[in-house]
């Protein structure tokens, strides 16, 4: 009989020990980010790769950005991408953010890099994941895109910019379109 | 001679009534032993039925109350609960048996904070597979309840996950959002084990495996603890635990009778 008991005991205590056991799935839809994708400005359809972009938010340090190859081993390589798809977080403590697109960033060169100011406001809304996530955010943008920085319109490298998907739910679209 | 002659004849005296004995006594031994055993025979079911007083099973109501939810509220803060238990004993084995309760509980998460307040229900029976000796009555259980809830739930506290904290780790949100008219029902199977520690005072300690058959969620939420059948995880599957200290009320008894009447019908 005391054997049950204690068998009981340590099955009972043996479940209760085990309470938290979660943990956020790396692959479970979170927070999205924005989505930008980048084609041709002649050829709306096409796809166009970017040169050395790097993107940096504005009050953020200069110097550094948001990170495009976690692996490289220059700050260069780090904070630049060649993509035609970039992928930027938005704030979700803020309703808006602005970020400097340089394109053609290079230190060794700054003179080719043209630097795009962009302000994107949205309304934030906080919707519920998973007891191990918790919380996500999702956006709904703004459909004007505001530019900053009172460049002349001739020396913007970007030469449009479309918000095709306001709803900012989840990764796997293309929420702006970038025409250069 | 003559004076020793007395003497041998009292001793071969001796060995004559030993001889005589031996033979006498074994013969009419043989005699007397038959009958004496068939006597034997009939004075041991005499005995059965007159001597040892007929073991009797008492029927009645045990209520009792889980010490284990009532006494976390003193070092666990973030909980207030009680449970009443109560079996009724139908058959020699079966009891049907149910347990009430209410419960306050705070879930404190890695990411989330949920309060969950509710009452709930479960009822079903227990079968005793445990074969008593004499007149104890202990009883280890195996049994099927059905659980239903009502509860509310309220989100406290709730952390942003982002994935990208660029612009910052985000505090813990405050919430308060409440989350009413909620309900959840479940099966589960119990184990339980109750020993008689005094006169019809039992303590005993249950484990229970569930499955929620229904669970109505909040919309923007999710029931993260229901009351009665514990903390959710991602499938339908729960657990739970009691410690019980209960009290036998006899109602009636009832002669658990003999073999010999189970030879009767054979006629």
């Amino acid at each position: 009989m005391k054997k049950i008991i204690s068998l009981f005991l340590l099955l009972a205590f043996g479940f209760s020990g085990c309470e938290k056991d979660d943990i956020c799935d790396a692959n479970t839809p979170t927070t999205p980010r924005l989505v930008l994708t980048f084609y041709f400005a002649d050829q709306p359809t096409v796809l166009k790769p970017v040169t050395s972009l790097k993107v940096y938010g504005e009050g953020q340090d200069a110097t550094k950005g948001i990170i495009f190859n976690e692996t490289a081993i220059t700050d260069e390589l780090k904070y630049t991408t060649n993509a035609s798809k970039i992928l930027i977080p938005l704030d979700p403590s803020k309703d808006s953010v602005t970020y400097h697109f340089i394109s053609n960033f290079s230190t060794t060169n700054p003179a080719l890099q043209n630097d795009d100011i962009l302000k994107f406001t949205y309304t934030r809304e906080n919707v519920y994941v998973s007891r191990a996530c918790g919380f996500k955010t999702i956006y709904k943008l703004n459909t004007s895109v505001e530019r900053l920085g009172g460049e002349n319109i001739n020396t913007y490298w970007m030469k449009n910019i479309n918000v095709i998907t306001p709803n900012i739910e989840s990764e796997n679209e293309t929420h702006v379109e970038v025409f250069f | 001679m003559s004076k020793y002659f007395s003497s041998i004849c009292l001793l071969f005296s001796m060995f004559l009534t030993q001889a005589q004995e031996t033979p006498t006594t074994t013969s009419p031994k043989e005699v007397v032993k038959e009958k004496p055993k068939a006597e034997a025979k009939k004075t041991a079911e005499v005995a059965k039925k007159d001597s040892i007083p007929a073991k009797t099973d008492r029927y009645g109501l045990r209520v009792g109350v889980d010490l284990y939810k009532l006494t976390r509220g003193f070092y666990d803060s973030d909980y207030k609960g009680v449970e009443f238990t109560g079996d009724f004993r139908l058959t020699k084995n079966y009891y049907l048996a149910a347990e009430l309760g209410f419960e306050d509980k705070t879930t404190d998460d890695a990411r989330l904070n949920s309060t969950a307040t509710g009452t709930y229900i479960k009822a079903g029976f227990d079968y005793n597979m445990y074969e008593n000796w004499l007149d104890m009555e202990n009883i280890l259980s195996v049994g099927l309840r059905g659980g239903f809830s009502t509860f509310s739930q309220q989100l406290n506290t709730y952390k942003i996950y982002n994935p990208d904290p660029y612009w910052g780790e985000i505090p813990p949100l405050t919430s308060g959002q409440k989350y009413s008219g909620l309900s959840a029902t479940w099966i589960e199977v119990a184990l339980g084990l109750k020993a008689e520690v005094f006169n019809n005072l039992f303590v005993g300690f249950g484990v229970q495996l569930k499955t929620l058959v229904t669970n109505k969620k909040p919309s923007g939420f999710d029931n993260l603890y229901i009351p009665g059948f514990n903390r959710t995880y991602n499938g339908n599957f729960g657990v739970g635990f009691n410690y019980t200290v209960s009290y036998f009320i006899p109602i009636y008894k009832k002669k658990v009778l003999p073999e010999i009447v189970k030879k009767a019908p054979k006629k």
